[in-house]
């Protein structure tokens, strides 16, 4: 049996490996790539996510240079489009103080690759990879917005992003996955991102990468003190959908918020896993995710609050909300905590249900529709997290999406 | 306030230091097998229990069965893991003669539950519970069973049971909890030495609490307890178990298992108050708990509740669960887990929900000091077919020092719409401002704590029968005394 999965594997392996010689900690991950099994079920981290179509699928590099339309969400902001996994120029102007540059290698990776399959595989195997810094106190008007753009079908795309922000300065960024009816294409994206000192950065996702493509993401965040840090992620498409969320809070005085809203049907797989690992004291961690599954859709929400021994005074709190609205929607809710000091506050919490049915017959009393009010509440139930985003161009997209999708 | 903080600190470390109050051991003399594991071993206890072949086959299975299973390695607690061959797996008291009466107990074993204020006579004049008590795996005393008898009621040692009602036992036994359920389910399979079995008829009330005390007495000895309770349709049945075990240096391993069945309409409340040797202050000994405890509410309106104090064991590892089959049928479970020292444990509950209208309710309140773990972690699973089910849990942990952890592990599956399924988990310390308020009435800290750390656990102790509440709040004093919680 055993021997058999090694095969798999094997062949899955062989469709990624370069000819060219590795350099810098791609030669530790090809290595570790050796050792580390094709994730299944049967591991904790992949319990509720079945990988296997992912492992039995072929997948092929394509560089494509063809023009893609490209939605734009902050008309204002830069763009870098990323597509089939390879960056290409930016398109237009760059604020001051920004310093783009393509990565050769790999060095200093806050990704931990030693244990985990895919983060091996692109730290090894990585298409196309950009450095972006921005530089001490420079504070970001616009956003830069990557986008993840599918031009062929059956590839794989692997690209690499690590966003630097240096002391006292402001940025923001967009990754916009999207896709034109291509489908079997695999994302393995690694991001690694760096806070500095009194920084702050702010992340937006908007994940609609189709409904026959298959995206893990893996995000690792390094927090340094007085740091402020969010991310918004916005599951709307993908057969298998994977957010490894990691952020290291390595400094006192730090802000983490992780907001996410994932819009789940058909038979869409959406897996949201979050480690927040508070390893110096007096620090606030906030956490919201809000899901509506329906149809034969699964979601699958895994949040860790780790605190360190020492790290005193933390307050993290962490809550995941879920309306299924069909009878073979499924949720799968794992709320962790592991707690090593004692002067802390920290909670979470998980809720499942339906539409709260009073407030709906309140509506029903005034004359709305059943659907109109069904949309109205579901509207309610999402915006309250879509409220947070402070990116005005990014809030009203979402905020447009998410109405189409339930309009009243 | 740096006096306050000291005097506070100073407490802890008394509270950390206090000894284990129930450690010594019984001299009498025991009929043991020799060490290790095989099928000849289990021969041998079946010889010895003069077991039917149908029982002999059954634990042969489960060897064969045990022998393809490893142990778990996914609870969040570290141990070296023991080892089988090492074990002594059948022990008992020389059976003298057939005991009636108590004047027929060994005198030795009357003193020892004297020791632990369980005296027999006692709780025979003044509390009207009947205890079926387990020394070293074989059961000596049964009282109350007169009574019992009228009401068409059995409760009685597990091996008794095997004698005299082998329909009801073949029937039940491994029903709820496969033999290949888990490696210590297995393992309690093919070696278990007796247990408690009890059965209530139809629309029959138990006119009074039963209970066991177990008690592992014998150096080197694993015990292997297997309990099985029918409640008949309609009947209802308040199931008490307590332990006390007495000091070692080396681990010792109990692997028990615990089965529920109830019928439609019938409900049974299962209480546990388990202060077993938790090992010494620097880690060393103790008991080794590892229990698979799991009721099935098979028939509709019926209603299984656990409910249990751990404040013992160097390293627990029980998840008392409830498979709620039968249409609105209810799953309670109510813990307080108290570690200190080197004491880790992984404790939690299973809710898995088959039938329409379904309910259960998890509430759980770990208290952790000194240098240990305490892990809560729960199952709630709504399946596709349990329309209206709806669960509550609450976990909340409290931690006392700077070098314990509390952690939270709980895993949420819905698959049905119609479900209402909330979880909600706190992990803080005591805050100084209850303390300080406290304080300023005239109460000390030490008390305070102690205060506060009782209203923590209330909710779980009120669902204690009269008798274990009192009980478990001595327990809970014994940890806080001198001490904050």
């Amino acid at each position: 049996m055993s021997v058999v999965v090694k095969d798999k594997k094997e062949l899955f392996l062989e469709q990624f490996r370069v000819s060219e010689g590795l350099s810098g900690e791609s030669i530790a991950a090809q290595i570790a790539l050796q050792n580390l099994a094709f994730p299944s079920t049967r591991d904790e981290y992949w319990k509720y996510t079945r990988l296997t179509k992912i492992q039995n699928s072929s997948f092929s590099i394509e560089e494509s240079n063809d023009d893609v339309k490209v939605l734009s969400i902050d008309e204002k902001g830069a763009h870098i489009n990323c597509v089939n996994g390879f960056f290409g120029d930016l398109i237009g102007k760059l604020p001051e103080g920004i310093e783009i540059s393509p990565i050769e290698e790999v060095r200093n990776s806050l990704v931990e690759y030693q244990h985990e399959f895919f983060a091996a595989l692109n730290t090894a195997y990585f298409t196309s990879g950009i450095r972006i810094k921005v530089a001490e106190g420079v504070v970001m008007d616009n956003s830069i917005q990557l986008n993840f753009v599918n031009a062929s079908s059956g590839i794989q795309a692997q690209p690499r992003i690590k966003i630097e922000v240096a002391k006292s300065a402001s940025a923001q960024f967009i990754f916009n996955f999207q896709n034109e009816g291509n489908e079997n294409n695999f994302w393995n994206v690694v991001s690694e991102m760096k806070v500095a000192k009194n920084a702050e950065l702010n992340v937006h996702q908007l994940q609609q990468g189709g409904d026959e493509n298959y995206l893990i993401n893996t995000i690792a965040v390094q927090q340094k003190r007085d740091s402020r840090f969010a991310i918004h992620t916005i599951c709307l498409e993908g057969k298998i959908l994977r957010n490894n969320l990691n952020i290291a809070v390595e400094g006192q005085n730090c802000e983490t918020k992780l907001n996410g809203v994932y819009l789940a049907s058909g038979k869409q797989h959406f897996d949201n896993h979050t480690y927040v690992d508070h390893i110096a004291p007096n620090c606030n961690s906030s956490e919201n995710y809000k899901g509506i599954i329906d149809d034969k859709a699964t979601a699958v929400f895994n949040g860790k609050v780790m605190v360190q021994p020492d790290a005193q005074k933390i307050n993290a709190f962490q809550s995941n909300q879920n309306i299924l609205l069909s009878d073979d929607a499924t949720i799968n809710s794992k709320p962790e905590l592991e707690i090593y000091a004692d002067d802390v506050l920290c909670s979470h919490g998980s809720t499942t249900g339906q539409l709260d049915e009073e407030a709906l017959f309140y509506l029903k009393t005034r004359g709305v529709s059943e659907i109109s009010a069904k949309k109205m509440l579901i509207r309610a139930f999402v915006f309250d997290v879509l409220d947070e985003i402070k990116l005005d161009s990014f809030r009203t997209h979402v905020e447009e999406l998410v109405d189409e999708n339930f309009k009243v | 306030m740096p006096d306050k903080l000291a005097q506070q600190d100073l407490a802890l470390d008394e509270y950390i230091n206090s000894e284990y109050k129930y450690g010594f051991t019984t001299d009498i003399e025991s009929d043991n097998a020799p060490k290790g594991l095989n099928a000849e071993i289990i021969r041998f206890i079946s010889k010895k229990k003069d077991e039917p072949e149908w029982l002999l086959k059954f634990r042969l299975d489960a060897f064969e069965k045990f022998q393809t299973l490893t142990e778990p390695e996914w609870g969040h607690v570290k141990y070296p893991k023991p080892n089988l061959q090492d074990l002594i797996f059948y022990a008992a008291p020389k059976p003298k003669k057939k005991l009636d009466s108590l004047d027929e107990v060994d005198p030795e074993l009357l003193e020892t539950f004297k020791k632990l204020g369980i005296s027999i006579d006692e709780q025979k004049r003044l509390s009207n519970v009947a205890v079926d008590i387990v020394m070293d795996s074989v059961s000596v005393a049964t009282t109350f069973k007169e009574t019992l008898a009228e009401k068409g009621i059995i409760f009685c040692s597990f091996s008794e049971a095997v004698k005299n009602h082998p329909d009801l036992v073949q029937e039940y036994m491994a029903s709820v909890v496969p033999v290949n359920d888990n490696y210590y389910a297995a393992l309690n399979s093919a070696v278990f030495t007796d247990g408690s079995f009890c059965y209530i008829p139809k629309g029959t009330r138990c006119p009074m609490e039963l209970s066991t005390y177990f008690r592992i007495n014998e150096a080197n000895t694993g015990q292997f307890e297997r309990t099985l309770i029918i409640a008949d349709e309609d009947s209802y049945v308040s199931y008490l178990e307590g332990c006390t075990a007495p000091m070692r240096d080396e681990n010792q391993l109990h692997a028990a298992v615990v089965e529920i069945v109830t019928h439609k309409g019938a409900e049974v409340k299962y209480s546990t108050v388990q202060n077993w040797y938790p090992g010494n202050a620097e880690g060393v000994g103790g008991i080794y708990n590892f229990v698979t405890k799991r009721g099935l509410c098979e028939g509709d309106h019926s209603k299984i509740a656990w409910t249990q104090v751990e404040t013992g064991s160097a390293v627990t590892w029980k998840y008392p669960s409830c498979i709620l089959k039968g249409d609105y049928s209810v799953g309670e479970f109510y813990s307080v887990a108290v570690t200190n020292n080197y004491q880790q444990a992984d404790t939690g509950t299973k809710m898995i929900h088959i039938g329409k209208n379904t309910k259960s309710t998890i509430i759980s309140k770990g208290i952790s000091a000194g240098k240990s773990s305490n892990s809560y972690r729960g199952l709630v699973k709504i399946n596709k077919s349990a329309i209206n089910a709806r669960n509550f849990s609450q976990c909340d942990s409290l931690l006392l020092g700077d070098t314990c952890g509390a952690h939270t592990f709980p895993y949420i599956e819905t698959s049905n719409k119609t479900a209402k399924v909330e979880h909600e988990a706190t992990t803080s310390k005591i805050g100084e401002d209850q303390i300080f308020y406290c304080n300023q009435r005239g109460i000390n800290t030490e008390k305070a704590i102690g205060l506060i750390v009782n209203g923590y656990c209330k909710d779980v102790l009120n669902q204690l029968p009269m008798e274990f509440a009192v009980e478990a709040q001595k327990l809970l004093d014994i940890s806080l005394e001198g001490s904050v919680g």
